[in-house]
């Protein structure tokens, strides 16, 4: 059932990070034009829900705001999440994620927080998600000179003001932070690794906990995310095995060593990918819903030009569309009919330009996803397995068919299978790239689950 | 070898698939074939075609170059030969090429090319026949069939022939002035059965109500040059366009067709009729009313054979699946000779070539038809919902409405009974898994 909505407010960035799914193009000006016309029509957006969702939005409970650097526009988005508050009861948690690294930061907050205090008999909850990738010489180098220095500013001016919340909203933040596969190397190093733990428990955990109020706090101690997709190779498993084989040993000494003498103040556990989620099983059947992002099965994302999308990663898909119409010359949103033969352009599932399409999206994720005994993604995954340990790209004793199926439940036990990665590589949803069995199955997916039981 | 390189590890995988499912020397049982995509050209414009509708994503304008695409062909083929491969057969597709100039060209670089080295016994040419309707034509193909011949080689059409009674509105020609008569199908059957061509009529939604009429003619012409009925092919078109109204049709035409093979060609004998719906023989020609288990793999021949775009040396899944994003790879030319494979999507490729589809294919893996399903088309659902994987709607209808309609027929009739008593270990198996299928009916 869609409970999510996803809007888009911006397709325009302040910033042009190295790993940055959405390629900077002159065409993000005509898109952002298009959204900021869609967002001038103040019923637009709940029109274009109400078709979508056969006029009942009463099942929406959450809204997520995407962009582009959507604080920089979060103003647009104001309007709809009146009506949307107006027309679904349920309706009460907002996500967003932002660089924080610009000037509007604190009047977006404001305006938002003002917004959700006009109804103080609902409740709501804020997550916003920050983008800061680790230290300053470490975040600046993939996203710019003086970033890091501004998401500070930002945060603890935030953090002194409560964020601005009113009492019927609770605020949650979550650090992201994203390693790019160039910086790899610099974790070959424990010092490294010890001091890039230690930056987010100076300036972010420790502001966190020196804001007393109850309702504004972080949701988890910073552990960096890879970006993805990226081309991660047999060598490159083999860096990130070690780097996370250092990080098991850095761990462990922190854990042995006196309350006073400890490494970290804060963390207890620095391994990436550390935390493998619950195993679901019944007593035949490996059940691998869990493990699917939410693509296509409970949310929608909303376009201009009666269009809609599954997920916040799909935007890329429609701004896409605008560079190479842009660089064709095209300056409208004719994108949409724009022809080959008989055949859109827009030819990814990802974007949809009717209701019928996007539900045949739906109908895919569901029936992929959430058959129960379907065996088909343990299969499909297992044979590639085996085909790259054949091909000597990872470890040789994946050829062992039932150690390559262990290897698999363990790999999306850490690893959230992403619909929309999967069907941009491989065309498909449950068919993997071969870069996540690359960098886990070179020796990495046995130090996540290394346990040493005298001090787990 | 460790390498630094994503694109050359993936370039890397797929080689070795290819190597390992291709390029190895043929060993018995094993079946090896290839086939060559030469162009989407066609004269016809059959209405429920892919290449028809969709041929300029298929097979893109600026790679059809004759000149480039008989240069190509020698140059797999000669890869072939440097890698001492020897194919079950070679199929040589396109959409119809076989009155031109081009085509003549096609068949001669072959020919020229098995004369030095024997890739196969069998060259297998689909082709929807109006070459015949040309005597120039007819002639040279004679004439390349023959040559073909005394080097034991059989070069064999199969003709893409919906009948008299669909044809016109089925698969009109785009040239108006050109017209099928009585002459001209007296030709292909005569050239048929001369050249032991068998037949692969298409059986499309639209046109079910009218088969059991086609199918009449079919066997009249069949009965009157001498060619047997069974050799005759009829597969189901698995668009996504199948009404309640054209599953209903469908129905019709397959209860009239088994009762006629059951009466017409085994007189009634129940037990040889049973062999034949549950055991059609090690390589049988598809028949629609057959209930026999599907060999753990595709009913088409997208898993063990090898695909060739031939204009721009593209490894494909299949002739309608070579859309963009299921390219596997492409082969790397250097001095005219095949030097590399770079890889697309090889992740795709090794789904294919690896996947059991009644474990492996979302859907199909959780469905109770799946054992005795010919499975959707991967092309079609492509089409219908850029996945290749999502299965179409109403050809599951199709399908499922076709299984529960023949095992419950032949329950009546008593063949089920007879299967139990054949008391063999193929027959065993069949039972458990007609057990699978009866549960699926009895669920809806």
């Amino acid at each position: 059932m869609l409970n999510k909505i996803i809007l888009y407010d911006t397709a325009l960035c302040n910033l042009n990070c190295s790993y940055c799914f959405i390629s900077k193009n002159q065409g993000l000006k005509e898109v952002d034009e298009e959204l900021k016309k869609s967002f001038a029509d103040k019923d637009y957006y709940l029109n274009l829900a109400k078709k979508y969702l056969n006029n009942d939005l009463s099942n929406i409970t959450h809204l997520e705001i995407w962009g582009g650097e959507t604080l920089l526009h979060l103003d647009r988005t104001f309007n709809f999440i009146d009506q949307l508050i107006n027309n679904s009861s349920n309706f009460f948690n907002i996500m967003f994620s932002s660089n924080y690294a610009h000037n509007n930061v604190q009047n977006a907050f404001q305006g938002l927080m003002n917004l959700l205090g006009k109804y103080p008999d609902r409740q709501f909850c804020v997550n916003t998600q920050i983008s800061l990738d680790g230290p300053e010489n470490f975040t600046d180098s993939s996203r710019g000179i003086g970033v890091t220095k501004k998401i500070l500013n930002n945060l603890q001016t935030l953090v002194k003001n409560n964020y601005y919340t009113p009492k019927n909203v609770i605020l949650k933040a979550h650090i992201k932070a994203t390693i790019d596969k160039s910086q790899l190397d610099l974790f070959l190093n424990k010092d490294y690794i010890i001091e890039y733990y230690k930056f987010f428990e100076k300036e972010i955990i420790d502001l966190f906990k020196s804001n007393k109020n109850n309702n504004v706090f972080l949701k988890a101690y910073p552990i960096p995310n890879f970006a993805v997709p990226s081309s991660y190779t047999q060598n490159d498993g083999q860096k990130f095995a070690q780097i996370l084989k250092m990080q098991k040993e850095i761990e462990s000494e922190n854990f042995y060593r006196d309350q006073d003498n400890k490494i970290f103040k804060y963390y207890k556990e620095i391994t990436w990918f550390g935390r493998p989620r619950p195993v679901l099983q019944t007593d035949n059947d490996y059940i691998f819903s869990g493990a699917f992002c939410e693509t296509g099965r409970k949310m929608i994302g909303l376009l201009p030009n009666d269009m809609a999308c599954s997920c916040h990663r799909a935007f890329a898909d429609y701004c896409e569309n605008y560079k190479n119409n842009f660089q064709k010359g095209m300056q409208n949103s004719s994108i949409i009919t724009d022809n080959i033969g008989n055949r859109s352009v827009i030819d990814k599932i990802t974007c949809s330009n009717s209701p019928e399409q996007f539900y045949t999206h739906v109908r895919r994720m569901n029936q992929f996803v959430e058959e129960a005994n379907d065996t088909s993604l343990l299969t499909t995954s297992v044979n590639l397995i085996r085909m790259l340990a054949d091909s000597g790209q990872i470890e040789q004793k994946y050829k062992d068919p039932k150690l390559a199926a262990e290897a698999f439940k363990k790999i999306i036990r850490v690893v959230p299978i992403c619909a929309y990665e999967n069907i941009t590589l491989c065309g498909t949803p449950i068919l993997l790239s071969s870069y996540i069995f690359k960098l886990f199955l070179n020796g990495a997916i046995d130090y996540i689950y290394w346990q040493e039981a005298e001090w787990k | 070898m460790i390498t630094d390189n994503f694109q050359k590890e993936n370039d890397i995988l797929l080689n070795n698939l290819i190597t390992k499912a291709f390029l190895n020397r043929y060993k018995p049982g094993t079946l090896l074939s290839l086939e060559l995509f030469i162009t989407p050209t066609c004269n016809l414009s059959c209405k429920y075609c892919y290449l028809n509708k969709y041929g300029k994503e298929l097979y893109p304008l600026e790679i059809i170059d004759e000149k480039t695409i008989l240069n190509n062909i020698t140059i797999i083929l000669n890869y072939l030969k440097d890698n001492n491969c020897v194919l079950n057969k070679l199929n040589i597709f396109s959409g119809e090429i076989w009155s031109s100039n081009f085509g003549f060209q096609v068949l001669e670089i072959i020919y020229n090319e098995y004369k030095k080295y024997k890739f196969s016994d069998l060259i297998l040419i689909p082709s929807n026949m109006t070459f015949l309707l040309d005597n120039e034509a007819e002639k040279k193909i004679q004439n390349i069939i023959d040559k073909f011949e005394q080097i034991g080689v059989s070069l064999r059409f199969s003709a893409s022939i919906d009948g008299k009674i669909l044809e016109e509105n089925m698969r009109p020609f785009k040239d108006k002035n050109k017209i099928r008569n009585d002459e001209y199908y007296d030709k292909v059957f005569t050239f048929c059965k001369n050249n032991r061509c068998g037949f692969h009529p298409m059986v499309s939604s639209k046109s079910c109500k009218y088969w059991i009429e086609n199918f009449k003619w079919f066997k009249e012409q069949h009965l009157k040059y001498g060619i047997p009925i069974s050799s005759m092919m009829m597969l189901e078109v698995r668009n996504d366009d199948w009404t309640e109204e054209d599953i209903n049709y469908y129905l019709n035409f397959l209860n009239y067709l088994s009762d006629d093979i059951f009466y017409d060609g085994f007189n009634g004998d129940k037990e040889k009729f049973a062999k034949f719906i549950f055991f059609p023989g090690e390589h049988p020609i598809y028949n629609p009313i057959t209930l026999h288990p599907q060999q753990n793999q595709m009913s088409c021949s997208i898993q063990n054979q090898l695909f060739i775009r031939v204009g721009d040396l593209s490894l494909i899944p299949c002739h309608r699946t070579c859309y963009p994003n299921n390219i596997y790879g492409k082969f790397i030319v250097k001095d005219n000779k095949i030097v590399d494979i770079v890889s697309q999507n090889v992740e795709l490729a090794n789904f294919i070539y690896t996947t059991n589809p009644e474990n492996g294919f979302p859907t199909c893996a959780g469905c109770k038809f799946k054992y005795f399903c010919i499975k959707g088309c991967l092309g079609s659902q492509y089409e219908t919902s850029y996945d290749i994987l999502l299965p179409n709607i109403s050809v599951c209808e199709m399908l499922k409405s076709k299984l529960s309609f023949l095992y419950t027929k032949y329950e009546k009739m008593g063949l089920i009974d007879i299967l139990k008593s054949f008391n063999t270990q193929k027959a065993l198996v069949t039972i458990n898994k007609l057990k699978v299928l009866e549960e699926g009916i009895s669920n809806g």
